[in-house]
């Protein structure tokens, strides 16, 4: 059982990783002059990767604790000299060594896993102590910080999800989480209900039922009533403040519909492709809708749309499965190792893989904002392919190494 | 719940985790059913759809943007016109074959442009453009045997009126495939139009507008069913209004003034500002031919006219200046006090003995000549003199000050910097041997020396704005579809002439002489005063060449003009000049739109 646990994980994100060069190569044949160029760079990432993600699974615990603290400081810097790039798009995601880009934020993920896995399992004192959790706080925040400079919104948004992860495994309660994050949540419903103070009162009761029966901790509480008192004070005002565009920005986010020109046509392209696959999908390379349809991010963020019309709701499901199996296998990882910190770093990488799935395949169905989330190992970009590889092996070290302590 | 807050109770904690294991399991729950609901319920609905009719996105053409005058008349507008669209993925070769026999065009051509690999086989594009009726309807008429290929109306470019600028505004065509691999992430695709030459290219990114899209549902036998129920119709966005510094007015009385049988070309700017008012380039030709099929012999005949209509004389023409070009030579040897105003020079008798060489004069002689009568009557011999003392390093130097040999840096389109030779120029391994006569022939702008009839106008600004070299500018300002300001063309100063105010003062009042008691006096206006400077270029290929330049009124510059007449008598140009200016100065209650105040006389060198 053991063993099989680590070949099905290598046997997943082999096949899937495969799968992804497949249909990158039908996502971008019809793109002047760039299919076969991409379908050969995803390729050669993927080779190397299979050999990056094998040395990952082998490293001794100890000798990927050593690191942590290096890594880190290397992945910060890099952060920054990004910043100083030439803007792609308008942002700086890139930083070229020769002939390959490299996005520093991918390799963040990664380095903010082990700092907080080490971390959290150094200290011996109460998860729930304000020092513990501001110190996690600031290990993701810096990152985040930088990340948002760039800008790219999509992938600043991971570190929350790893963050909650890891303070769950850590020991806080999934109501625990919810309450953390309600201040944020009072912003959205406060942007998509324009501000309705019944909505917002019943979301105010809600939160205030949850502490009524958590009963948390003095400090947690202050905090959790300024939070959402500068929230339901400030937000209004503050929102009125930005400019148009940037309002229209934030309501695109949040409500793709409202932009019929961008974001929403994606949404709506997607749906169609989506929806024409039918059962069987329409066959390899026949995919008109996803071929003919403004659809720029085809063979990154979109495309599950691409796999879904050719490959229809039976090639859509199983892709699904295969996610499912992956995740599943990684929290039972994260559940059944002894050491504290093996379990905080396949905590950081289950969530990782857990909130690129569902956030992903949530858009390209129109259930979830559009916020350029790739999907692990599918998605076509050299960076995102090597971290997901490298995530998995860290998942493969620990399950290796679970007698160790 | 056995406080969560307090201990962190290890079986307890284990069934939060549990509990995040359910969400995930929940979350991929929900995945899945919406994807059974969008893909096998209603995908059922859209499957039999997709089976029986396609889906066919349809390009609506944005309108490409108007180019004005600066008063608001059109130059260039759009008119509908037919276009034949083939989508590749649905076109096979005898669909290829027999709509080659419809239109009449080359079967070959269609099928390269609809089997380029690297355009996208699903999307329609542009096979045939400005398709006359007749063939449309041929074509609409027979769409049953035609899958794949469908008929649209697009708007077509028209230049209204006809050769009117035809060198500044350029024209149209359909994108080549070098243009369309250089501006792969600009949103062209094969077949669409762009701007080719001229303000129709320089503004191509403000004129362009946006290409909407419409999905239409197509039945198996290709007929549009309408649009597709459910998605939204992305509009086409108009592109914005180009409104150029030229007056057409003054643009058709100058290429009027150019007699049909001359090519020439002609400038005329404001002199406070570097606003060109009208750009002539004759003979011209008719932009609207591009922008359909152009025949074969249409087009060999432009190319092979004698006196070359496409090309654009007023920047790419390049001519030697000839005596207008004393100006600077004047100038440089006021400023370097190698002469005054009243010294006076050995006397000209038909010409100078320079070394064991003659140099003639182009008249019979002149007599000893102040520097003011050598002006007024362009005499030769006495700059034959002053280029000698000034030698070639300091003559280049002011030419170079006077905006000659480099391009004068106009906001649209690109220009040749013309020629002023310096001492690396005379490099003997290229053939070019330097000998100190030469600079005999540079100081009356002859030899090796070329200018352009931009070039000259912003010199003659320039002289008359009280030494300010402008950079021209023809683009006056870009208004979006409704009528909003998005950016605006603003006079740029691109130096000062290296010459004192005293100097200066001594050319105008000689350019003044030379249209009262010299060599322009028939372009003498009863109402306002003219300063001048003609010039004949000698042309080793055939007639001489005549120049003019002049502004008006001398007092207070609002007009400043240059021009040359090709293989023409001496003199040829100032008749042409003179009903430039006359009639710009006299179109009365002209709207004032950005212009410095008019009264004012005070523009020194800062």
């Amino acid at each position: 059982m053991e063993i099989h646990l680590n070949r099905t994980l290598v046997i997943i994100s082999l096949l899937l990783s495969v799968i992804g060069i497949i249909v990158i190569y039908s996502a971008t044949r019809d793109v002047t002059g760039l299919g076969m160029s991409r379908f050969m760079l995803q390729s050669m990432w993927f080779l190397t990767g299979i050999g990056v993600m094998y040395v990952t699974s082998v490293l001794p615990t100890r000798f990927l604790q050593a690191i942590t603290i290096p890594v880190f400081v290397l992945v910060m810097v890099l952060l920054v000299i990004v910043l100083t790039t030439e803007t792609v798009k308008g942002s700086s995601r890139w930083i070229r060594f020769g002939f390959i880009g490299i996005q520093p934020s991918e390799l963040a993920k990664i380095a903010v896993i082990m700092a907080l896995a080490l971390y959290l399992s150094q200290v011996r004192s109460n998860i729930h102590r304000p020092s513990v959790i501001a110190t996690c706080g600031f290990i993701v925040a810096l990152p985040v910080f930088l990340i948002l400079s760039q800008p790219d919104l999509g992938t600043s948004i991971v570190f929350g999800a790893i963050l909650c992860g890891v303070l769950l495994w850590a020991g806080l309660s999934v109501l625990e989480l919810i309450l953390m994050v309600s201040p944020l949540i009072g912003v959205v419903i406060g942007v998509v209900s324009g501000f309705d103070w019944v909505i917002w009162s019943v979301f105010i009761l809600s939160v205030a039922g949850i502490m009524y029966l958590k009963r948390p901790p003095r400090f947690v509480t202050i905090f959790l009533i300024v939070a959402h008192l500068g929230v339901g004070l400030g937000a209004e005002p503050l929102w009125d403040s930005l400019h148009d565009y940037q309002q229209q920005r934030v309501e695109t986010f949040l409500n793709p519909q409202v932009d019929p020109k961008g974001a929403g046509y994606q949404i709506i392209q997607s749906k169609i492709a989506i929806g024409s696959g039918g059962l069987t999908g329409r066959g390899f390379l026949q995919g008109s809708q996803t071929h003919l349809a403004f659809l720029p991010e085809q063979h990154t963020d979109f495309i599950f749309s691409v796999i879904a019309e050719e490959f229809g709701f039976l090639g859509s499901i199983a892709v699904l499965g295969l996610y499912y199996v992956f995740i599943l296998i990684g929290i039972n990882i994260a559940m059944n190792v002894k050491s504290r910190y093996q379990a905080m770093l396949a905590a950081g990488c289950v969530s990782v893989f857990t909130f690129h799935v569902v956030m992903n395949i949530g858009m390209a169905v129109g259930v979830l904002p559009i916020a350029g989330v790739p999907l692990p190992f599918l998605s076509y970009g050299g960076s995102f392919l090597m971290s997901s590889l490298i995530l998995c092996g860290l998942l493969l070290n620990v399950w290796r190494h679970r007698f160790d302590y | 719940m056995s406080g969560g807050f307090s201990q962190n109770d290890n079986s307890s904690h284990r069934g939060q985790l549990y509990l995040f294991m359910g969400i995930v399991t929940a979350l991929f729950l929900l995945l899945a059913v919406r994807l059974f609901y969008f893909q096998v319920i209603s995908g059922e609905e859209y499957r039999a759809h997709s089976e029986r009719n396609r889906i066919r996105p349809v390009v609506l053409e944005a309108l490409r943007g108007l180019i004005l005058d600066r008063y608001g008349v059109v130059l260039a507008e759009n008119s509908p016109s037919y276009t034949i669209d083939a989508v590749p993925f649905e076109t096979s070769d005898e669909t290829v074959d027999y709509l080659g026999e419809l239109t009449g065009q080359d079967v070959q051509a269609i099928r390269r442009r609809i089997r380029d690999p690297s355009v996208n086989r699903f999307n329609p594009i542009p096979v045939q453009r400005n398709v006359s009726f007749n063939i449309a309807s041929q074509v609409e008429e027979h769409l049953l045997d035609l899958p794949g290929v469908f008929v649209q109306i697009t708007p077509g470019r028209m230049y209204g009126k006809g050769t009117l600028a035809s060198h500044v505004l350029g024209y149209v065509s359909e994108i080549s495939r070098a243009e369309l691999d250089g501006l792969a992430d600009e949103g062209y695709r094969s077949g669409d139009i762009i701007g080719k030459l001229g303000v129709e290219k320089s503004f191509e990114q403000h004129l362009r507008g946006q290409n909407g899209l419409e999905f239409m549902e197509v039945n198996a036998r290709g007929e549009e069913l309408g649009p597709l129920p459910g998605m939204p119709v992305l509009l086409p966005e108009t592109g914005n209004n180009v409104y150029l510094t030229l007056d057409t007015r003054i643009q058709s009385v100058a290429e009027e003034a150019v007699p049909d049988s001359l090519a020439g070309a002609l400038v005329a700017v404001e002199p406070r500002t570097g606003a060109v008012i009208a750009i002539v380039s004759r003979p011209g030709y008719d932009p609207n031919l591009f922008t359909e099929w152009i025949p074969q012999e249409t087009w060999d005949t432009l190319r092979n006219h004698p006196l070359k209509p496409l090309l654009d004389r007023t920047r790419d023409g390049q001519y030697p200046p000839a005596s207008t070009m004393k100006i600077v030579t004047a100038s440089a040897a006021l400023e370097e006090d190698l002469v005054t105003p009243n010294s006076v020079f050995r006397s000209c008798n038909r010409g100078y003995q320079f070394g064991n060489r003659w140099a003639g004069c182009w008249t019979s002689g002149h007599g000893s000549m102040s520097f003011r009568d050598a002006m007024t009557n362009s005499c030769d011999v006495y700059f034959y003199q002053v280029g000698h003392l000034l030698g070639l390093d300091r003559w280049g130097r002011y030419a170079r000050g006077f905006g000659f040999g480099v391009p004068s840096g106009i906001d649209a389109g690109v220009e040749q910097a013309g020629l002023v030779p310096d001492a690396d120029y005379y490099d003997p391994a290229k053939n070019r041997v330097w000998t100190p006569g030469k600079i005999l022939n540079l100081a009356i702008g002859q030899g090796e020396l070329l200018v352009t009839p931009l070039q000259m106008a912003m010199m003659t600004a320039a002289v008359a704005n009280g030494g300010v070299l402008y950079k021209p500018y023809i683009l006056d300002r870009v208004e979006s579809a409704d009528g909003e300001t998005v950016t605006t063309g603003e006079p740029r100063i691109r130096d000062w002439l290296p010459v004192s105010v005293e100097t200066l003062r001594l050319i105008q009042d000689s350019m003044i002489a030379v249209v009262n008691e010299g060599t322009a006096r028939s372009a003498q206006l009863p109402y306002a005063q003219l300063a001048g400077k003609t010039g004949t270029a000698e042309n080793p290929h055939g007639l001489d060449h005549s120049w003019f330049i002049a502004y008006a009124p001398a007092e207070a510059p609002r007009i400043a003009v240059a021009a040359v007449m090709e293989n023409a008598p001496s003199g040829s140009a100032v008749p042409v000049v003179r009903k430039v200016i006359d009639a710009y100065l006299s179109l009365e209650n002209r709207p004032v739109a950005g212009r410095i105040d008019e009264d004012s006389a005070d523009y020194a060198i800062p």
